[in-house]
């Protein structure tokens, strides 16, 4: 991490592609492989993430002066906790079928380490703004991802795209065969190896920068 | 600064000040969202119920399920309707003394020693080991002339990963399906989860529930023929064959068995 | 009644997988998995830890949060994540404590993946499922071993074949994490015809 203070757009384009959580940084897997076998699922995980992010970033970089340090990580998962609780509550008022199809995924997003690790790497030592824009830019990186990856797992895995169809199924008197396998847990695991894959390449292509450095694994 | 900041005193302060913050944004996240909260709940449910029915919901679901529902609570041993003032001392009741049956728990009743019977090995064929004592049944008014047209049975058993609940559609006769609603599962997405295809669940209607001697013959099978059988799901035995067994399970003796020979002697009252 | 608990434990072994069926605790998962040693290690720690939270969180939940418990018509569950998350960060910090002052051998050798169980869903997720499917204080004991044993297993598993990936030639791009994450998707293909067994 730079420690020199980084522009307003840069701290939220940069996670866009270059320091993408989940592509480059490797955080926050779990849950962007069960949520994305459709559309909808992945899109509201994505928001929600995006919005905890962004608000847990601004809430603990305003209050980072006061935060002791002995007890720091235990803040910060309490304000992560109480915005999921929030988050969740939302989704269980406005939209109900959505929340009982993200059941406990949800609340996972409280042990998302691109919520601790933005918080920890980034809201701790700059100013609330910038911390926001960076969560932000971390909440849409991510979202990104999900949403490809959901993407192709409903097209290819049900015809639909946001339950809408395009590829009329078998089932339903139309030409395509689904293919059952999109659908199934395994596939995130390829699709995400796949995007690496494809990053790698396009990144390398782009720059001259040595990226390998910066893959850090995820802690 | 830095020493004063990890005092343990201003460590407590800071703490204290952080939790009664956040507390009091959760606090007042939940008071403000729970009824429209509840209001969610009550509508997926009346939602299930009513597409069990065959009833097409357009505008205020509330509405038309008050219009066309009457929730009644049964005795499963004995097949009878519990009395108003009895069920309203099992699942509460409201302002006017009316017992709340919708939003009666019977899965969790059913986990409970006091509200449960446990059901012999042999019989349990849909696998859930216990079951409440009493049931909600949703009876589905007739509109035009009066009476009932048919009665909304919840059941459950498991499938191949999950637990799949359902709302069955039984006609006056206590014989015939009318429809069939599964509402929550786990089941694998395309394959198994196919149960809540329409396309599926039309094949029901129609069907019987019962052979001539009155012992349960529905059952989802492939190559489906006769009144009893329903074609199954492609790539989905282990669900399909969860789908017979709960059915068999809660139309047989120890689930709504009793209930539906006194349908089928006296219609639904 | 013990068939029902047997049935539970090897359903959350290789049924219901933690790692492989519902990607809980990718993140150490992915990253812990390079040596099988390693990988031991923090999956006996994952074991001990999940024994110790799912029942204590069940306890918790029965007596304080469920609907009803302290009060009639008082529903608590609203709070249960904030709780949930103190509970297992606390026993974390407890057990740390507490190994290093009896037990320093196994400390010394759990003690550096202790720190990283806190934010592993694996362990808040087995928890929320524990809530979410009512199961009741044994259940949850066999659940808490089931699931954690089922995430050791995956993850050593992984670290295994991790070793002797290092020999292969893969398309540049592709190698390291994204060769990792293929083989993970492979082993949960593996997994998966466990869902056949009726039990």
């Amino acid at each position: 991490m730079a420690n020199e203070m980084p522009s307003a757009k840069e701290a939220f384009t940069r996670p866009l592609l270059h320091e993408n959580p989940i592509m480059i940084q490797v955080l926050g897997i779990c849950s962007s492989l069960a949520v994305t076998s459709n559309m909808k699922t992945a899109l509201v995980m994505g928001l929600a993430v995006m919005a905890v992010t962004a608000f847990s970033n601004l809430i603990i970089s305003s209050i980072r002066r006061w935060i002791p340090n002995s007890v720091r990580i235990i803040a910060q998962m309490t304000v992560i906790a109480s915005l999921v609780i929030i988050v969740d509550q939302l989704l269980k008022a406005f939209s109900y079928d959505l929340s009982k199809q993200l059941s406990v995924y949800v609340g996972l997003i409280i042990t998302n380490c691109i919520v601790m690790g933005r918080a920890e790497a980034f809201a701790m030592k700059f100013p609330p703004v910038l911390s926001f824009m960076d969560g932000l830019g971390n909440g849409v990186g991510y979202a990104l991802v999900l949403c490809a990856v959901g993407a192709v797992r409903e097209i290819f895995g049900s015809g639909t795209f946001f339950g809408l169809t395009v590829l009329p199924l078998v089932q339903n008197d139309g030409w395509y065969e689904s293919n059952g396998l999109m659908l199934m847990p395994p596939c995130a695991f390829f699709l995400i190896g796949l995007f690496i894959w494809l990053s790698n390449q396009a990144l390398k292509t782009h720059s001259k920068h040595e990226y390998d450095t910066s893959r850090k694994d995820a802690s | 600064m830095a020493a004063s900041k990890d005092s343990t005193s201003r460590t407590f302060i800071v703490i204290g000040l952080l939790c009664l913050v956040c507390s009091l944004m959760v606090c007042v996240a939940v008071v403000l969202l729970k009824p429209l909260q509840a209001k969610q709940i009550q509508n997926d449910r009346e939602l299930s119920i009513l597409e069990a029915a065959g009833i097409t919901v357009s505008g205020d679901i509330s509405k038309i399920y008050a219009e066309n529902i009457e929730a009644r609570l049964v005795n499963l041993e004995s097949g009878k309707y519990v009395p108003n003032d009895k069920a309203a001392k099992i699942v509460g009741q409201d302002k006017n003394g009316k017992a709340l049956i919708d939003g009666y728990n019977f899965v969790s009743e059913s986990k409970l020693p006091d509200s449960s019977v446990t059901i012999d090995s042999k019989m349990d064929v849909a696998k859930i080991r216990t079951r409440a004592r009493y049931m909600p049944v949703y009876l589905v008014k007739n509109t035009v002339s009066g009476g009932y047209k048919s009665v909304i049975l919840p059941f459950y058993g498991q499938g191949l990963w999950s637990t799949m609940y359902g709302y069955l559609a039984v006609a006056g006769d206590g014989n015939t399906i009318m429809g069939v609603k599964y509402y929550s599962h786990g089941e694998t997405p395309g394959l198994g989860g196919e149960i809540e295809n329409p396309k599926f669940t039309r094949q029901w209607i129609g069907k019987k529930l019962f052979d001539e001697a009155g012992a349960p013959a529905f059952a989802v099978v492939k190559n489906a023929s006769g009144e009893h059988q329903v074609d199954a799901l492609s790539g989905a035995t282990l669900t399909s064959n969860g789908v017979t067994t709960s059915v068999k399970f809660w139309t047989d003796s120890m689930g709504y068995g009793p209930y539906l020979q006194r349908i089928k002697k006296g219609g639904i009252k | 009644m013990i068939e029902h608990y047997l049935s539970l434990f090897i359903k959350s072994v290789f049924i219901e997988n933690l790692a492989l069926s519902f990607f809980l605790g990718m993140c150490t998962f992915l990253a812990v998995s390079k040596k099988v040693k390693t990988a031991m290690g923090l999956g006996v720690a994952v074991i001990v830890v999940q024994t110790l939270a799912v029942p204590l969180n069940n306890i918790v939940y029965t007596y304080v949060l469920k609907p009803n418990a302290i009060q009639q018509g008082l529903d608590l569950s609203f709070l249960g994540y904030i709780t949930y998350i103190g509970v297992i960060a606390a026993l974390v910090q407890i057990l740390e404590m507490f190994l290093d002052k009896y037990v320093p051998t196994l400390y010394s050798a759990l003690g550096i993946f202790l720190p990283l169980i806190t934010v592993n869903c694996a362990i808040f997720g087995g928890v929320s499922f524990m809530v979410q499917r009512e199961y009741n204080f044994t259940e949850s004991v066999v659940y808490g071993v089931g699931s954690g044993l089922s995430w050791a297993i995956a993850v050593v598993l992984l670290a295994a074949i991790r070793e002797k990936l290092k020999y292969a030639h893969a398309p540049e791009g592709l190698n390291g994490l994204g060769l990792v994450f293929i083989t993970a998707g492979l082993m949960a293909l593996g997994f998966m015809s466990f869902s056949g067994i009726q039990l």
